[in-house]
């Protein structure tokens, strides 16, 4: 398996995919990444993603990652999230997020609280594995992913990847939201 | 001379030939970048790989790029969640957790929509076989062989096998193909200058065909 994986692998010394499923950025990608704003902080590796993810889809290894600091990165424009630990991503996700007039907010957040079994009393709705992240009640959890859809602010993601999440972060882990549309990722 | 000006006159008709084709091709070049001007994800798809091809290796962002669905198409989306009609707040484990009213978002896509249950997918499988190791680039270690994590079999045909855990779809049929039934403007204004200047480069050749050749 690990030599067809290779075979479908480009030929690119730059993107270095192991067999176990992970790119390592070299140097000059990381320097590149931090400088074009990309991302925040140095981070050691990628999941190998072999094709564009579907909405529902996700993909979570974080088998042997050491511990770490963990964070959440996530991408309006690609409606993409990715958690890191240590430096390796160890999960990612297609997500839906806010729409008109209830935009999710951009910037960095902290994790503020987390809740397993939580429903919104507004809403009367499931929402579990919380992660809230505003005192005004936006938050990452599990919800229905789909083509078209869109919350009132909250970031939904697939259940089985919200429980990972949920077990994976930390009250205070820091969570960077990259707006739909930003001047940084034009380079 | 009638031969010189045989000459002259297949000369300047290639010529003529020539420039009507040059600007021919510079009307398809120009309505070519408005094209991806107008598309942001085209043009989006071109940056990164320009930017690759100028940075001589991947980005991250293309990378990041390439496991993308896409943007978010703008205009009507479904909401996921509606607004009790009798609020009565009661205090949520998490404190208060309020709101703002929201208009509905109306519109949908033109097939029912349907809303699968939340249902508990079987654990995902990325159970090392053995110890695990711990994760090494693999250019570390003295002659750059790859990390020791690895999904090739041990020779002899012993011992688990690990492989990269798969990508989980969860539910959801595909989504509906909707085409824009109107051309956005940008199209049309491709599609008029594209053939203006070709009309243009037309009548300019006809017009200088029609010209007595000097001899």
């Amino acid at each position: 398996m690990a030599s067809a994986e290779a075979a479908s692998t480009p030929k690119d010394s730059s993107k270095d995919v192991s067999s176990n499923g992970r790119i390592f950025l070299t140097n000059e990608q990381l320097r590149q990444a931090l400088k074009s704003g990309t991302i925040d902080r140095p981070i050691k590796s990628l999941l190998a993603v072999e094709r564009p993810l579907k909405f529902g889809d996700y993909k979570w290894d974080d088998a042997a990652v050491p511990d770490g600091p963990t964070w959440i990165r996530i991408d309006l424009k690609s409606q993409l999230i990715s958690v890191f630990r240590a430096g390796y991503e160890i999960g990612t996700a297609v997500i839906v997020y806010g729409g008109d007039n209830k935009e999710t907010p951009a910037g960095r957040l902290h994790i503020l609280a987390k809740a397993r079994n939580h429903r919104s009393s507004v809403y009367d709705a499931e929402m579990p594995y919380t992660l809230r992240l505003t005192n005004d009640g936006v938050s990452i959890h599990a919800s229905s992913v789909r083509w078209g859809a869109a919350t009132h602010g909250c970031i939904g993601v697939p259940i089985n990847f919200a429980e990972r999440l949920f077990d994976a972060t930390k009250v205070g882990d820091e969570v960077t939201i990259v707006p739909a549309s930003t001047p940084q990722q034009a380079s | 001379m009638p031969v010189i000006a045989g000459q002259m006159r297949g000369t300047s008709a290639l010529l003529n030939r020539r420039n009507s084709m040059v600007a021919a091709l510079a009307g398809i070049a120009a309505a070519f970048s408005l094209t991806i001007a107008a598309d942001p994800r085209l043009s989006k798809e071109v940056g990164d790989r320009v930017d690759q091809a100028a940075q001589g290796f991947e980005t991250v962002a293309a990378m990041l790029a390439e496991r993308s669905p896409g943007q978010r198409p703008a205009g009507a989306l479904a909401n996921l969640k509606h607004k009790r009609s009798a609020v009565e707040s009661t205090a949520a484990p998490l404190g208060r957790h309020v709101i703002p009213p929201v208009e509905a978002i109306m519109g949908a896509p033109p097939a029912p929509l349907i809303v699968p249950p939340i249902v508990a997918a079987p654990p995902l499988y990325n159970v090392a076989a053995g110890t695990p190791a711990p994760i090494l680039p693999a250019s570390s270690g003295a002659g750059g062989g790859p990390p020791i994590l690895s999904d090739i079999p041990p020779p002899g045909g012993g011992g688990g096998v690990i492989a990269p855990p798969p990508i989980i779809t969860e539910e959801l049929p595909p989504p509906p193909v909707t085409t824009s039934a109107v051309p956005e403007p940008a199209s049309w204004a491709m599609m008029l200058i594209g053939f203006a200047t070709m009309g243009g480069a037309f009548r300019r050749h006809k017009r200088r065909r029609g010209q007595p050749a000097i001899g």
